[in-house]
């Protein structure tokens, strides 16, 4: 887009580019979706195009995905135009238990507001929720000393960014759909993919977040990224020329100046070359588009904190993980409850059930883990990230505890039998 | 002479936080009717900056990550910090940094 535009074109055209966005989600299948059957001339039927296809919005209020809500709208909601078949509930997390402010009530009265504009349903779900406790004070609490546990900011960023990814897939699953739509700007992505590299994620969580979409072997969650392709100016200026309302919430970074964290570093380093240099952002992600991350076969591959896929070494070194000391950790002091843990079916992949909408849960009891205690089979990036975690570790929330203890479980068998095994070929 | 110009000035973003959480000023300069865009920032950092002027300037210019409208239009088109503000002229700051 080299020469000006007017607004009631520049509108067109955005607009234009997400639909087409749109459509690509549309045509890609679901991480979980059967697979479509052989029509008799051997070519697989095409999907219907009316069939509503359940999403999920991640809505943080930042100018982001409120423009992404707005887009959604004008593609799902507009009589006047040919319509993209999606049925969209809207997902919000409240955070208010790691900020220090009392705006909690008033900031989640503001989302309301917006989110009624577009008559899709509104799901409130707090961060403290991935610690399925019983008592409200108890998952606060926990909550509260895993963050305070990081002790320099980028670990915390870290910490944050996992803890919301777990929530979100809890949620999902809670609600039956298992496609998420993130706001994630091209700008945050190009300055994402510089943090992870320098944060040892360059070979897994890189070409993953990234991407247009990206799901996780077993895990039922595809997370979907429609606005990676557009500029934070572009998006600013498509929120200006329609009014939309965001909400500036505090995070962790707010205040803290251009050098506190790596995400805060590389964002700033990223923005001032991409004012000189209009194409740095463009270039950055078509780079990353070209490399390809590990896949795996199965929950086993996938780090229990972040859920990347391992890399070969990593997994190697997961397998060989000690048993001893992660194991008395990772049962509760109840080791009857521990036998009915391990191992068990369709919920441990998802660590159970969200627990927020009232549907009961599913889960088994939940193993108390200290987030050190996970350092044996974490990827390499969540591995530094713990050794900036203060000791004692604070504990982790139960999905990750209990991923973890899954990953070691199989590790213990496979070194019981493993004189009784044939070699496994490298890439299963 | 008495000539004086008027601006209105709109901070978001997240950037009305660093002018005591107030987002429309309309500050009137004295002795003028028109100023360069630096030097208008130079005045805003004076007067109406309350704290941590790096996360706003950067040398002589806005920080990088912040857009500016110029009368609702993107001041690149405008000439960028070269533009000279005139009286009546509308500038919009808005930060995209850990936006969304």
């Amino acid at each position: 887009m080299s020469d000006p535009l007017c607004s009631v074109h520049f509108n067109e055209v955005i607009l234009k580019r997400f639909k087409n966005m749109m459509m690509r989600l549309k045509e890609t299948e679901s991480a979980n979706a059967p697979p479509a059957p052989v029509t008799v001339d051997g070519r697989p039927p095409r999907r219907n195009k009316r069939e509503m296809d359940k999403v999920l919005l991640a809505f943080s209020g930042g100018m982001c995905s409120r423009a992404l809500l707005h887009l959604v709208n004008e593609c799902v909601g507009n009589a006047k135009r040919k319509k993209i078949f999606f049925d969209v509930s809207i997902l919000y997390i409240d955070e208010s238990a790691i900020h220090d402010s009392d705006d909690g009530e008033a900031i989640l009265a503001q989302i309301t507001s917006i989110t009624q504009q577009h008559e899709f349903p509104l799901v409130v779900a707090k961060l403290e929720d991935v610690y399925q406790s019983d008592s409200a004070r108890s998952s606060r609490d926990q909550l509260r000393a895993l963050l305070r546990g990081a002790t320099t900011l980028s670990a915390s960023e870290d910490v944050l960014q996992h803890t919301r990814q777990l929530l979100m897939h809890q949620v999902a699953v809670g609600l039956g759909r298992d496609r998420v739509l993130l706001g994630t700007s091209a700008n945050r992505i190009a300055a994402s993919i510089i943090t992870s590299t320098a944060r040892g994620r360059g070979g897994n969580a890189v070409p993953v977040d990234q991407s247009f979409s990206s799901s996780q072997g077993h895990f039922p969650t595809t997370f979907f990224r429609p606005m990676k392709d557009f500029l934070l100016k572009e998006i600013a200026l498509y929120s200006r020329v329609n009014h939309l309302e965001c909400i500036p919430i505090p995070t962790l970074g707010t205040m803290r100046g251009p050098k506190a964290s790596m995400d805060l570093l590389t964002e700033t380093f990223v923005e001032r070359l991409q004012s000189e240099f209009p194409h740095t952002v463009h270039t950055l992600i078509k780079s990353a588009e070209k490399l390809q991350g590990a896949t795996i076969a199965d929950d086993q591959g996938a780090c229990p904190i972040c859920f990347t896929p391992f890399t070969h070494a990593e997994r190697r070194k997961a397998q060989l993980a000690s048993r001893v000391p992660a194991a008395v950790d990772a049962c509760s002091s109840n080791s009857s409850s521990c036998g009915s843990s391990c191992g068990s079916g369709d919920n441990a992949s998802t660590g159970g059930c969200c627990g927020g909408n009232g549907c009961g849960g599913k889960s088994s009891p939940v193993p108390d883990a200290s987030l050190a205690s996970l350092r044996s089979v974490a990827c390499y990036g969540c591995q530094i990230m713990l050794k900036e975690v203060s000791s004692p570790a604070p504990s982790a929330p139960p999905a990750m505890a209990q991923r973890a203890h899954r990953i070691m479980s199989k590790a213990d068998m496979r070194r019981e039998i493993g004189d009784y095994i044939l070699e496994e070929a490298e890439d299963r | 002479t008495s000539t004086f110009m008027r601006v209105r000035l709109e901070f978001s973003g997240g950037l009305e936080l660093l002018f005591n959480k107030v987002k429309h000023h309309e500050p009137v300069l004295e002795g003028r009717d028109s100023i360069p865009f630096g030097e208008l920032l130079v005045w805003i950092q004076k007067n109406l900056l309350q704290e941590r002027p790096e996360l706003f300037m950067s040398g002589d210019s806005v920080r990088p990550g912040i857009l500016v409208l110029i009368n609702e239009t993107d001041w690149e088109i405008m000439g960028g910090h070269k533009y000279v503000v005139q009286d009546g002229d509308s500038l919009v700051f808005i930060s995209t940094l850990h936006g969304g």
